[in-house]
């Protein structure tokens, strides 16, 4: 059976995927150690979100840890496992470190965008007691399915959203504005390369600067490719989308994995309404069907 | 007090002669596969085991780089290659894929594992991780700062590799696929064509419109790239950080290059090692270190600074270098006093040429004379690779440089 994460923007949108059977997780930033979410939730607002739903709840703790992070993120791994949610997300070794030393039931979820990109990845995380790797959104389709036909753990593998490219320690922005002598103002920034005629978001928060991909991937109309068993979840994320777009995103994956099962699914129609959907967006199907060279 | 290792960079088997000779205590190179810079600067397997030869007698060590993110097919001869490496006495393979850490385990047991800048390590228990996975080594992220190692040497159990000097990522090691998606080139495997060093417009969203960031300085554009790390001026506090090796980056950089820096910091560790109480940076070290000097450099993130200073916002494709590199001395006849040259760029008659040597060893010389192979005279060196033989003022021995300040 095919298995959605989401990334609710609300409690409010979380109670709305209650019915939704297709979808079993749901993926929140952590307000202290979660990066490019699309909202950050405290821990109050995941002992109520843990009230309204019965789904699988995921925290991601996805930030790089340094020294002083070390001590607050025992403490909050720590609460976080007497909230009983299911597990975390992280990519950083220190919140696996930290959790096998505490004993927490939390489930581990290892990902660190770009580097698990082998089927031994997931013989390293059985050993490690990691439950779930993410696999990289830079190896083919091809890859993927290799991986998941010899895992020896789970693996989540992306459907849609933003492709990451680039995290540095530095406030790339704020650098750029000061040697200006400019003040930062609030509006979505993003870095035009004319050379490739392409706009990259770039957002910097008090960890430090990212820098995403031109277009977003999106494999609504190729789903019967990439659908498959071997494969324990399928991620729909949100960053950067309004909230209203996002929803019906999840609709219309939810819609069109439905239609596989009963033989109507039209992937041209899907990818036609997708489009409507967030128009300002670009998409295409990342590294799936194109190898990298080096 | 602990003498930290120095670890040079060997793009080639000369290059690793003359990090050997010129101060390194151990070298890192690449193998035709499986590290981080492709196509370049990597040896064959004959060439790594003549390599560990020569280091032997000077007792340096070799490790070799693996470092790259594997895909499936990147597994292929793996296992025999790091097997080979075991037998011809390599030391030590840098690496960050866990399935390589894994495989070289299990069947090359005697090889040290070094984990990886690529894996950006930055914390105390994640070294602790890769301890107990059983790793010999883990090199740091290169967003660390002094008291952040420090807090991590003083309470791991293995070893602790730190960089020094050289160029860095400006993303956290292993984060970045600008150049898999703007160029196709995956970064992780040894394609990285350095898109943080590009520049780009900054635009931003307003009301739903796309405009252009008004700029005060239009020639100014944006740029994620970073200056070089230099940290000659934080010698006592390196000893310190109770770090066990100390890297300088830099596989794609020349000869001079490598046994410039090389030299620099070994004298530098050694003069601190031998007297710490009475240590003073030698200026003359600091003036060494600006003739190899190719790009601005910084302390930045060992000081905890990563502000506007340590960027580059001008491209500096052609730097203001100091010094221009002119050749390696081949041999040296006693009798004769001519020297042998292999020339690298362009030099003539009236030149003042600056000669060095490992160790203490170097002087200006004006060149009045310039014979061919044939002991004809001519003007000038201006083939590269080309032998010349100059009449020498001063001795001088094979492997010595040449270097010409520019005007």
């Amino acid at each position: 059976m095919i298995k959605l994460s989401v990334t609710p923007f609300s409690i409010k949108q979380a109670i709305s995927f209650n019915e939704n059977k297709l979808v079993t997780n749901l993926i929140i930033g952590s307000k202290e150690f979660g990066l490019r979410q699309v909202t950050l939730f405290d821990l109050e607002m995941i002992k109520e979100l843990k009230k309204v739903t019965k789904k699988k709840i995921f925290v991601c703790v996805n930030k790089l840890m340094h020294q002083s992070d070390l001590f607050n993120l025992e403490q909050y791994l720590i609460a976080l496992d007497n909230l009983d949610i299911e597990g975390v997300i992280f990519a950083d070794l220190a919140v696996r470190q930290i959790v096998k030393k505490n004993f927490l039931n939390l489930k581990l979820m290892y990902n660190t965008e770009t580097t698990i990109t082998n089927q031994y990845f997931t013989k390293f995380a059985k050993e490690a007691q990691i439950d779930y790797i993410e696999l990289a959104k830079e190896i083919t389709l091809n890859e993927v399915m290799e991986i998941a036909n010899n895992k020896d753990c789970g693996i989540s593998v992306n459907l849609h959203g933003y492709i990451y490219m680039y995290q540095s320690v530095r406030n790339l922005v704020t650098n750029y504005l000061n040697i200006q002598g400019l003040k930062k103002n609030d509006n979505q920034k993003y870095l035009y390369d004319d050379e490739r005629d392409a706009l990259y978001p770039i957002v910097e928060d008090n960890q430090g600067t990212h820098i995403l991909a031109s277009n977003d991937l999106c494999m609504i109309n190729k789903l019967e490719q990439i659908l498959s068993d071997k494969i324990d979840f399928y991620k729909l994320d949100g960053f950067l989308y309004e909230e209203k777009e996002y929803e019906q995103i999840v609709e219309l994956y939810s819609q069109a994995i439905k239609d596989i099962e009963n033989n109507e699914y039209n992937a041209k129609e899907y990818l036609q309404k997708i489009k409507k959907v967030a128009q300002h967006k670009k998409y295409n199907t990342g590294f799936y069907f194109k190898e990298t060279i080096y | 007090m602990k003498k930290p290792e120095l670890l040079a960079p060997a793009g080639n088997l000369e290059k690793l002669k003359l990090a050997i000779m010129y101060g390194a205590d151990a070298v890192f190179l690449g193998g035709q596969e499986y590290g981080l810079r492709s196509n370049q600067n990597n040896f064959t397997i004959d060439e790594i085991a003549k390599g560990v030869e020569f280091a032997k007698i000077y007792n340096a060590k070799v490790y070799v780089t693996t470092n790259i993110y594997a895909h499936q097919k990147n597994f292929i001869g793996y296992e025999e290659f790091v097997q080979t490496l075991e037998k011809i006495g390599v030391t030590g393979i840098i690496v960050s894929d866990p399935g390589y850490i894994m495989i070289t385990k299990k069947v090359a047991k005697n090889l040290e594992i070094h984990i990886s800048t690529q894996q950006s390590i930055t914390n105390l228990a994640a070294v602790e991780f890769y301890e107990q996975m059983g790793v010999d080594r883990c090199v740091l992220a290169r967003e660390l700062n002094f008291r952040e190692i420090k807090e991590i040497t003083n309470n791991c159990q293995k070893e602790i590799e730190v960089f020094i000097h050289g160029a860095v990522c400006s993303s956290y090691s292993g984060r970045c696929t600008l150049s898999n998606h703007m160029t196709g080139r995956d970064s992780n495997r040894g394609g990285c064509c350095q898109s943080c060093r590009w520049e780009y417009q900054l635009q931003e969203k307003n009301n739903g419109q796309f405009n252009n960031v008004k700029l005060n300085n239009p020639n100014k554009l944006f740029s994620m790239s970073v200056a070089d790390m230099q940290l000659i001026n934080y010698i006592p506090e390196i000893f310190d950080a109770g770090i066990h090796s100390l890297k300088i980056e830099g596989r794609m950089k020349s000869n001079h290059y490598v046994a410039t820096i090389v030299r620099v910091y070994r004298k530098a560790i050694d003069q601190y090692y031998n007297n710490p109480k009475n240590y003073v940076l030698d200026q003359n070290l600091v003036k060494e270190l600006k003739k190899a000097e190719a790009r601005k450099t910084y302390e930045g993130s060992l000081i905890g600074d990563f502000s506007e200073k340590g960027q580059i916002f001008e491209m500096q494709y052609n730097p203001n270098k100091e010094y221009e590199y002119c050749g390696i001395v081949l041999e040296y006849d006693e009798k004769t006093k001519i020297a042998t040259i292999e020339q690298r760029n362009f030099f003539q008659v009236g030149d003042e040429l600056e000669f060095f040597g490992p160790n203490n060893q170097q002087f200006m010389q004006k060149i009045d004379i310039i014979y061919n192979e044939k002991l004809l005279e001519i003007k000038k060196a201006n083939h590269p690779m080309m032998i010349v033989k100059l009449k020498m003022t001063h001795q001088v021995d094979s492997m010595w440089l040449v270097r010409r300040k520019q005007v």
